[in-house]
């Protein structure tokens, strides 16, 4: 009984473990980040970077000093939709690849 | 069987952990349903995602007035679904020919019958030839729309090729709501740009059944900077609106004028794909209401509309929008699947157009979603500016190419 109940309760701790994970995936945060991959793609582009393998904290800071710049490309526009809050959000779920993007590298 | 009584039997506050798997079923496989069943799948490896497309490839609209310039071939703009295949979408190549949203099933032409929990449908537009007195699909082998790309693209590409050099060609533009607001006043800057170099007394008229247009003034001020007065444009108030053609005449009629072009790209007014009508999705004005959180109908239950097809007004019908949309429509799902209400987001959108190979202008904007709308948001909405410093236009051609290359491999991998 008691060996059944402990392997009862290992397959619940693995099933909500891979819910957990999966639902970073699934946050505001995470739909907000999710337009991103439109016009950043895995690699690098001849004038879009890629997003790829930064941390949270420096995509913050690039999309501050974005904000602060006075550039006149089509993301000097759209960051002023995001506060510093939802910003700092972004770059969370960026820098988790919380949608898994990497399996597409061949 | 017994082995699994057993575990299940062990197992009743995870029960929920052991229902059937959900189903899915995403009718259209262009930018946004490829995307959506990409990411659904991605999110929620568990969720069995069939995806229905009709076509054996997909050929980009976005980049194909590169092509009708002869800068771009139609093998560049062409993508097949392997990739979808081979992220675990189950595509079937079949088309949806009838929905019963109360049963929850698709029925498509080859006969099967597909059962669905939940129905995204993103059959993107359909051509509304007969609102256009004279025009039909077979019309359009003489006056080309070139609306969906493929055969209709190389068309117009070898008309005017073949044109005279001192030649004329109309662009009729429907009035909106159409996809890619910009398009037609790209088309027209790119088909001047092959005109200068190879016919540079030939000349494009524009005719619109609209006011105004999208990067009006950005558009107006590259075509007298580059092309003189080779592109000209009338409004529907100053007799632009086309109400009748004769194409084994070439003729094409306004209210009050009658024009014998050498080339007519007849663009004709849209509406929802017939899919949505036949689900009944699709209000009065041919497009489909949706719920801003989820996309969701409003029309009926379980049945999700993103793309084209959607109202998502003042988003624009571009595959920007429906891949964006389709990426927040699949967290949606997910959460829905889960048993969690859908959340407000911020969707974004931006618009490239070519004012000559080289060289291209935006327009973006940023959209707060809500249950009952989509609005703008104020700071992030703009376009390029009028007074470019040197270099931008050649950046922004650049952005446009490489936004291309990474939605493209996003959508179909
Ligand atoms: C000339 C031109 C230039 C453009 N340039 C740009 C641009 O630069 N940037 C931009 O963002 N947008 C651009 N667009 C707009 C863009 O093409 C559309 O907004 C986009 O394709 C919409 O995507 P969708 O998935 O909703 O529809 P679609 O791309 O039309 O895909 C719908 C798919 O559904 C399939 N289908 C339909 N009904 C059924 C059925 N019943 N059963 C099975 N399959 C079905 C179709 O075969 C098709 O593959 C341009 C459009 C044009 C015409």
């Amino acid at each position: 009984m008691r060996c059944r109940l402990a392997s009862a309760l290992m397959l619940g701790l693995v099933i909500s473990g891979q819910l957990q994970a999966a639902e970073g995936a699934l946050t505001q945060s995470a739909s907000q980040a999710a337009v991103c991959s439109g016009c950043h793609a895995l690699a690098p582009g001849a004038s879009v970077p890629s997003l790829q393998g930064l941390d949270a904290l420096t995509i913050e800071e690039q999309m501050l000093a974005l904000r602060r710049a006075d550039g006149q490309t089509a993301m000097h526009r759209l960051i002023n939709a995001y506060d510093h809050a939802q910003i700092r959000g972004i770059a969370k779920v960026l820098a988790q690849n919380a949608f898994g993007q990497g399996e597409r590298i061949p | 069987m017994l082995a699994a009584m057993a575990a299940s039997a062990l197992l009743p506050a995870r029960a929920v952990a052991f229902k059937p798997k959900a189903r899915l079923v995403v009718v259209g496989g262009g930018f946004a349903g490829a995307t959506l069943a990409r990411f659904v799948k991605r999110l929620s490896p568990e969720t069995s995602v069939v995806l229905i497309e009709a076509r054996d490839h997909y050929v980009s609209c976005p980049m194909s007035n590169l092509v009708i310039a002869g800068q771009r071939s139609l093998a560049s703009q062409t993508f097949d679904y392997q990739g979808l295949e081979a992220a675990g979408v189950d595509v079937v190549r079949d088309m949806a020919i009838d929905v019963d949203a109360t049963k929850q099933r698709v029925r498509l032409h080859g006969g099967a019958i597909m059962d669905y929990d939940r129905l995204v449908l993103a059959p993107g537009v359909m051509l509304n030839f007969e609102q256009l007195s004279g025009f039909s699909e077979q019309a359009a082998q003489k006056m080309p729309h070139a609306w969906q790309a493929g055969s209709q693209t190389i068309l117009l590409r070898r008309q005017i090729e073949a044109m005279p050099d001192d030649g004329l060609v109309v662009i009729s533009v429907p009035a909106a709501p159409y996809r890619c607001p910009p398009g037609p006043y790209e088309r027209a800057s790119l088909m001047a740009s092959y005109f200068k170099q190879n016919k540079p007394r030939a000349q494009v008229l524009i005719l619109d059944s609209n006011e105004r247009f999208s990067k009006q003034a950005l558009f107006q001020q590259g075509w007298k900077r580059l092309y003189g007065d080779s592109i000209r444009w009338q409004s529907a108030s100053n007799d632009g609106r086309v109400i009748r053609v004769e194409p084994d005449a070439m003729r094409l009629h306004t209210d009050f004028a009658t024009y014998t072009p050498d080339v007519a790209n007849v663009i004709p007014p849209q509406q929802a794909g017939l899919i949505a009508h036949r689900a009944g999705v699709a209000d009065a004005s041919g497009w489909c209401p949706v719920n801003g959180l989820s996309f969701e109908s409003r029309l009926q239950r379980n049945i999700h509309v993103i793309g084209d097809a959607a109202i998502a007004a003042p988003m624009p019908k571009s595959a920007f929008a429906a891949n964006a949309q389709a990426k927040v429509c699949a967290i949606a799902l997910v959460r829905l699947f889960r048993g969690l209400s859908p959340e407000s987001t911020v969707l974004a959108n931006t618009c490239y157009s070519f004012l000559e190979p080289e060289s291209a202008i935006s327009i973006s904007g940023a959209y707060l979603t809500q249950d009952d709308q989509f609005s703008s948001i104020a700071a992030a909405a703009g376009a390029s500016p009028l007074a470019p410093p040197a270099g931008l236009q050649a950046q922004e051609a650049l952005h446009a190419a490489d936004w291309f290359r990474a939605i493209t491999q996003e959508t179909f991998g």
